[in-house]
């Protein structure tokens, strides 16, 4: 119990709050079914999307969060894995529960193939830049293939997992899909908060901000980021193989193209980078305003965007992390140094 | 000339000068002692308003400056050579030159030729990048550079940091020169107590962001405390 | 023969603009050190305000790329002033630029969407003529394109190296601190300088639209082929963005040549990648 306090940061009530969040999810759909709630099933399908996009989120957070690590190229181990999993059950009729086997493996080992070129570079914008051509080099080649990815039109229709103890699995009922992403986005939330709080964690943080004090602290720079690509992708290619199975849809354009990119750094973003309830929150948070705003189709990516300017102008640490941001600039504003414009343009001089 | 009364000074939150007064009167070279940290540099950029947030009083001739914009200062007859002289590495002497005038829409010629006639050794490498340069012959630019606006009042910091001996001599023959014959009022910050005490009229010992002594150089030259502090004897 | 010197041609043609487009962004990073990766959505925007200045509005061609060009600069510097200059500089992980900017593109693309709608809109060619010339072709168009964008290089060139407001923007680049102390408005530069760079993308989208056609999403290849530029280049390297354009230009015109118009992406994009493997300062760029 102690531990479990600790691992709180001697919080309990981060303790608790976290284990009321995850019962909540656990019981939505029980109390939805018993309530009859006529729309149950539109319901759990927005919380099943929010939870793929908060463990996607979260796996990226440790690439970018943790470790400063600019790699814009989680979507392809999402789509890789999503890719792999439909084309052994597309082409060898291999059972989608044998994506969850082999298809993360995959992305794994596309994430340390990823790693490579990135772990030359140092800056962000190198590393950005980098990882959006790799990005754009795997949805053309997927695209081009034809004959092996059927190009544009991509793969539909593919089968839903098995039915697995007695369980009905054809999607028409949403509960056991919302269970199965119930189950990966828990284990990926725990995966991610115990290397954050592991030895690693630390040493991704001194990495993140100093590569050479932490190398000379006998930090290992190069096998840490290796292993961390590695993670992140395999635990992003879990979400690939479910998205596949659940969507039934891959397009190279929806699997691998920057859009999808550009929400899971909006929903880290927005929430607050290097924490695991800032991603979580950040996905709930806009995958939910995403789908209430339906009936705005038009304006939709242009609030997404103004939310996103908001929060960088605003709030720079995120929701989750701006309690003492906000705080802090508060008191520079009451006591009497408050900063004035110039100060803040002449600080800007210095960088 | 300059009356600097109370100013503080914030890095965001920490402080790195406490009340600090200053005063510096025409025609004169003051120069400011202390060791590293002790906020020589942090006074410097303070003045000119980069970097620091501040408050408290910098008047200049009646002006207070304390609102003014840095890059306003050059127009008011303030330069500053910065430490580490801060050149323009990709652009040649001459750009370099011409910059320091940037601010001036007046025609300049006269001030370039006089400018390279104190520099012969810069005449000598208009056309070539100032990146390239020997460490003194860049302090040279460097002056040379904040000489081109024609200022009233010059602040060097650190003219001597990183130059030979013999370099750091001229370097500060070439201040008392632009201080006796262009009637140039001068204030340098300098970690060589012995020479800047040497060249200066008066002088102030910052430590801590706080001014601890100020007096004549000479007197304090000869002073115990100081002898004890930045001199090593 | 014929096949290589129409390849050659039409790939320093392309060249041209690449070289453009990127120049804005290797200044933008070399000056304001940010990336920009709404590069690609001015150049949209650039050549939509060309598409209604000369379709709806119907003036001639040369003054609607005038003030297609115009109202690009003024947006970019109204963004920068408003809300870019806001976010540089600043802790952070020195990145809020980098998602401003994003979600400035975003912007952009959908409030093109909202106004303009999501078919593609045309713009005629400038002159129609087609020459031929010992079996090569040469759309008088495509000749018009190279006219403007190497023009507009030298403009750049001149403008960075022989005006006093170039010393000015070489001087802040270099050294901002030093460039305050002159007596240089950095915070005015940073401005005019992010206007200008954006304003050079809004000159490849209006001399393209009429061979490309328009579309909110247009700026999208356009701004990663603007990124191949400034790497090969060198990121903050003017002339190098010059040369990689060009290079760039040619390289993509062979390859589509060799392998089909599907490849001619992917051999540059991975261009990048070889870049950051053999030189990642890239051609002109100084060592760190």
């Amino acid at each position: 119990m102690n531990r479990l306090v600790k691992f709180f940061d001697g919080s309990k009530n981060k303790m608790i709050l976290s284990a009321l969040f995850f019962l909540v999810l656990l019981l939505i759909p029980i109390v939805l079914r018993i309530s009859g709630y006529e729309n149950e099933s539109y319901v759990e399908g927005v919380l099943i999307l929010c939870m793929m996009w908060a463990a996607m989120t979260l796996s990226w957070d440790l690439l970018m969060g943790y470790m400063g690590i600019w790699s814009l190229a989680q979507q392809v181990f999402f789509g890789i894995a999503a890719y792999t999993s439909s084309m052994m059950n597309y082409y060898l009729g291999m059972s989608p529960w044998l994506g969850f086997l082999i298809a993360p493996i995959v992305a794994a080992v596309v994430g340390g193939l990823v790693a490579i070129p990135v772990l030359r570079l140092k800056a962000a914008p190198y590393i950005i830049i980098a990882t959006m051509c790799l990005g754009e080099i795997v949805r053309l080649v997927f695209t081009n293939l034809v004959d092996f990815t059927r190009g544009e039109l991509g793969f539909w229709q593919m089968e839903a997992f098995d039915d697995v103890f007695g369980i009905n699995m054809n999607g028409a009922d949403k509960i056991p899909y919302y269970y199965l992403i119930f189950i990966i986005f828990s284990a990926i939330t725990l995966v991610c908060s115990l290397i954050a709080k592991s030895h690693n964690g630390l040493a991704m943080k001194a990495i993140r901000d100093s590569q050479e004090a932490a190398e000379s602290l006998g930090v290992n720079s190069t096998e840490i980021k290796i292993k961390i690509f590695i993670i992140s992708a395999y635990m992003a290619g879990f979400c690939g193989v479910f998205y596949a199975h659940y969507m039934k849809i891959l397009t190279p354009t929806d699997m691998f193209s920057q859009s999808m990119m550009t929400e899971f750094i909006a929903m880290d973003v927005f929430g607050g980078i290097a924490t695991t309830r800032g991603p979580v929150f950040g996905a709930f948070f806009l995958t939910i305003i995403m789908e209430s705003l339906q009936g705005l189709d038009k304006y939709k990516l242009l609030i997404y965007a103004a939310i996103l300017m908001i929060t960088t102008l605003l709030l720079p640490n995120g929701v989750m992390n701006s309690s003492r941001t906000l705080k802090l600039s508060l008191l520079g504003r009451l006591t009497k140094h408050g900063r004035t414009e110039s100060d803040i343009d002449a600080e800007a001089g210095n960088g | 000339m300059l009356r600097i009364k109370n100013l503080n000074a914030y890095y965001g939150d920490v402080q790195v000068l406490y009340d600090v007064n200053v005063e510096v009167n025409d025609g004169e070279i003051v120069t400011i002692l202390g060791s590293n940290g002790a906020g020589k540099t942090s006074l410097m950029k303070t003045i000119c308003g980069i970097e620091t947030r501040r408050k408290g009083v910098i008047e200049f001739n009646g002006e207070n400056l304390i609102n003014l914009p840095a890059h306003k200062l050059i127009t008011r007859g303030i330069t500053l050579t910065p430490e580490g002289r801060h050149l323009f590495p990709e652009l040649t002497v001459r750009e370099n030159l011409l910059l320091g005038a940037y601010a001036i829409n007046k025609k300049i010629n006269d001030t370039y030729e006089k400018v390279l006639e104190m520099f012969p050794r810069l005449k000598e490498r208009l056309s070539q990048f100032a990146g390239t340069m020997s460490g003194g012959e860049q302090q040279m630019c460097a002056i040379g550079r904040a000489l081109m606006s024609n200022p009233t009042f010059l602040m060097l910091d650190e003219p001597s940091l990183g130059l030979a001996p013999n370099i750091v001599e001229q370097v500060f023959d070439i201040i008392k020169k632009i201080n006796k014959e262009n009637g140039i009022t001068v204030m340098v910050v300098e970690q060589n107590a012995n020479i800047a005490l040497q060249t200066a009229d008066r002088a102030y010992a910052l430590e801590n962001g706080e001014i601890k002594m100020s007096g004549d150089a000479k007197d304090m030259l000869r002073s115990p405390d100081i002898q004890k502090l930045y001199l090593g004897l | 023969m014929t096949v290589f010197l129409q390849s050659l041609i039409n790939g320093i043609i392309s060249g041209s603009y690449y070289a453009v487009l990127g120049i804005g962004l290797t200044v933008t990073w070399g000056v304001l050190k940010m990336i920009n990766v709404a590069h690609g959505d001015f150049y949209m925007l650039g050549a939509y305000l060309f598409y209604t200045f000369s379709r709806i509005a119907g003036l001639p061609v040369v003054p609607s790329i005038i003030m297609g060009v115009l109202g690009v600069f003024l947006v970019g510097m109204l963004l920068q002033r408003g809300i870019i200059a806001h976010a540089l500089g600043r802790e952070a992980f020195g990145n809020s630029p980098f998602i401003i900017t994003l979600a400035i593109g975003i912007m952009l693309e959908n409030i093109a969407q909202i106004i303009w709608g999501e078919n593609n809109r045309g713009v005629p060619y400038f002159n129609e003529t087609v020459f031929e010339f010992g079996g090569l072709t040469m759309a008088a168009q495509r000749l018009i394109v190279a006219a403007i964008a190497f023009a507009t290089l030298i403009a750049v060139m001149i403008l960075i190296k022989k005006t006093r407001f170039g010393w000015a923007i070489s001087a802040t680049a270099q050294d901002r601190f030093s460039a305050t102390l002159m007596g240089i408005n950095t915070n005015r530069i940073y401005m005019v300088t992010f206007g200008l760079a954006v304003a050079l993308a809004a000159v490849a989208g209006c001399i393209l639209a009429p061979i490309y056609g328009i579309n909110p999403w247009m700026g999208g290849s356009v701004q990663l082929k603007s990124f191949v530029v400034c790497i090969v280049g060198g990121l903050g390297s003017v002339g190098g963005s010059i040369v990689a354009g060009i290079l760039l230009g040619i390289v993509e015109s062979f390859s589509t040549q060799f392998f089909g118009s599907g490849w001619q992406n992917v051999i540059a994009y991975s261009l990048v990648l070889v870049m950051f493997w053999v030189r990642p300062e890239g051609i002109f760029g100084k060592k760190h």
